[in-house]
């Protein structure tokens, strides 16, 4: 039981349209991710009546009674949120909906993360509520992608880190962005030139290695196997998904920077990748595609690593020869174009596009993709990440 | 003057922090150090990391250090920087002081002048009524203001 079983599946997925920050001013946070849900229960085949429980993550401003109030669910039997962590927590939201499943403390458990940005504030500005932040704020240290630079210009003078190989990544993004209708970035075209003279924003990063802003809520339910079999649609099976907060990280790049030499340039992820696939009793070589959480571009090059897809400081030489694209890379990443340029809803779209991979129905489709890799935010902790597998 | 005109974003003491602060005030840079083990930690936190004692010591940090990492940050995300950009922020290790880290400015460098490794001095800047920030000058010489009168 818990979250060693393999009982769990995902068996619907819903979203709302996605929009750049401030693009949806219609609707509340509220009224998006009651959409997004009652998308995914119709996508699953149920009556949002059989939902029974909530599991999200980061920042909640929707309360649980009133959310069961709206959906008009007769029974609410669980409801979690995953504590810190912020958009680490996309796959620990996760794993908590496959607990609940798993141990019969819920019959039908929507995950959901809903984002309507022009009606609360700016990601990238300060926030007087940042963890540790008195030791960060007073210096102009105030928001992610300055946090996360300093990450990334140690890694760059330990290993090396052309702007160029970031830019793949955002570039990689973009393509697959452009065959996907739903992704903000639909139809724009992005070019290696204009990410390497985009402004600046923190060395390392510029405009383009950085994630959107965006309005917009995604869900997905989950449930038993058994419990699927009874339902239209093809369950994609929750082989492992998982928390994980490395020893001693503490709020690392997000706020000390006290974390130790040997894992300073890394996302915290590596134990982390080390138990989801020893779960799974899978190795990085069966995973046919993976949402990589793209807060930022070097981020996911870190990942990469962390994860075992590369040794630490090659990732860029790996993302140089074309092996994160689709459809002939070795390891198509963000296959709907990913927080770089799909939608930011911390990360729950990555899990949602991974289901459309294993049933075969994404816009930049990995043939015959069996082992589906999910990510949740690098540098945050606890962070989390999950195996999808048809 | 200092490195934001003296707007910087003061920091909110809290009951783990107000002990370093004040020693920041008092021109005085110190770390937490755990009175039972004599770990250090940073930044403060009210239970030791490696025994779990509570009770919780200062040790005074050497006043040269080395950059760690750094940053030139060219966006304002707070109004208190926007006639700074670019500026940096580092991350200074002590070599002394294993496990601390501790993030700052550097003042009087322009970008290219800042690389990993660098030495740096401690030097004090003055925000708001009566608090000081601890800040850096490259070079293993820094320029000390003069402390505060005693109290």
């Amino acid at each position: 039981m818990g979250r060693r079983s393999t009982t769990a599946c995902i068996v619907g997925i819903g979203e709302t349209e996605y929009r750049r920050w401030g693009g949806i001013q219609d609707r509340t946070e509220f009224q998006l991710a009651c959409q997004a849900i009652a998308a995914a229960a119709t996508d699953a085949g149920l009556s949002v009546k059989a939902l029974d429980g909530f599991a999200t993550y980061a920042e909640l401003r929707i309360d649980a009674s009133t959310l069961q109030l709206a959906l008009g669910m007769p029974r609410l039997r669980f409801s979690s949120s995953v504590w810190g962590g912020r958009g680490g927590g996309s796959c620990g939201a996760l794993a908590h909906a496959a607990m609940a499943v798993e141990s019969g403390h819920a019959e039908h458990v929507v995950v959901f993360r809903s984002l309507a940005q022009g009606q609360s504030r700016r990601y990238g500005r300060f926030d007087p509520q940042r963890a540790q932040g008195n030791m960060a704020a007073p210096y102009g240290l105030f928001s992610a992608p300055q946090m996360l630079a300093l990450v990334l210009q140690r890694y760059a003078h330990e290993y090396g880190l052309d702007p160029a190989d970031m830019a793949e990544v955002a570039l990689t993004c973009r393509d697959n962005a452009s065959r996907n209708p739903r992704a903000v970035m639909h139809g724009k075209t992005l070019t290696l030139a204009q990410c390497l003279q985009a402004r600046p924003i923190a060395d390392p990063l510029r405009l383009y290695d950085c994630c959107m802003e965006s309005d917009g809520a995604c869900a997905v339910i989950v449930t038993t196997l058994e419990r699927a079999r009874d339902l239209g649609t093809k369950p994609v099976e929750i082989l492992a998904a998982t928390e994980y907060g490395e020893g001693g990280w503490g709020v690392g790049p997000m706020g000390s920077h006290n974390m130790s030499d040997a894992r300073y340039t890394t996302g915290g992820q590596r134990d982390l990748g080390r138990e989801l696939f020893a779960i799974a009793q899978l190795e990085a070589k069966d995973v046919d595609v993976a949402q990589f959480y793209d807060h930022f571009t070097g981020m996911v090059l870190i990942e990469l690593e962390d994860f075992g897809f590369c040794e630490p400081g090659e990732a860029a030489s790996f993302a140089r020869q074309g092996n994160l694209r689709w459809p002939d890379g070795e390891l198509p990443i963000n296959t709907a174009g990913g927080s770089l340029s799909e939608a930011y809803v911390h990360g729950l779209n990555h899990v949602a596009e991974a289901v459309r991979q294993l049933r075969g129905e994404s816009t930049s489709q990995v043939r015959d993709a069996k082992v589906c890799l999910v990510t949740g935010g690098a540098g945050i902790s606890p962070s989390s990440a999950a195996l999808l597998g048809a | 003057m200092s490195y934001f005109s003296g707007r910087d974003v003061a920091p909110t003491p809290n009951a783990d922090d107000a002990p370093f602060w004040s020693n920041c005030a008092q021109h005085v840079l110190k770390f937490q150090k755990c009175r039972a083990c004599g770990t250090l930690t940073h930044p403060p936190i009210g239970v030791c990391p490696h025994c779990q004692s509570i009770e919780r010591g200062w040790f005074e940090a050497p006043s040269v250090a080395r950059v760690y990492s750094f940053t030139w940050i060219h966006t304002a995300a707070h109004d208190a920087v926007a006639d700074r950009l670019p500026y940096n922020v580092v991350v200074v290790e002590f070599p002394e002081l294993p496990g601390v880290r501790l993030i700052s400015n550097v003042v009087d460098v322009k970008p290219g002048e800042l690389a990993i490794g660098d030495p740096v001095a401690l030097v004090w800047e003055p925000f708001g009524e009566a608090g000081a920030l601890p800040r850096f000058r490259k070079g293993a010489q820094g320029v000390i203001a003069p402390p505060p009168p005693a109290r």
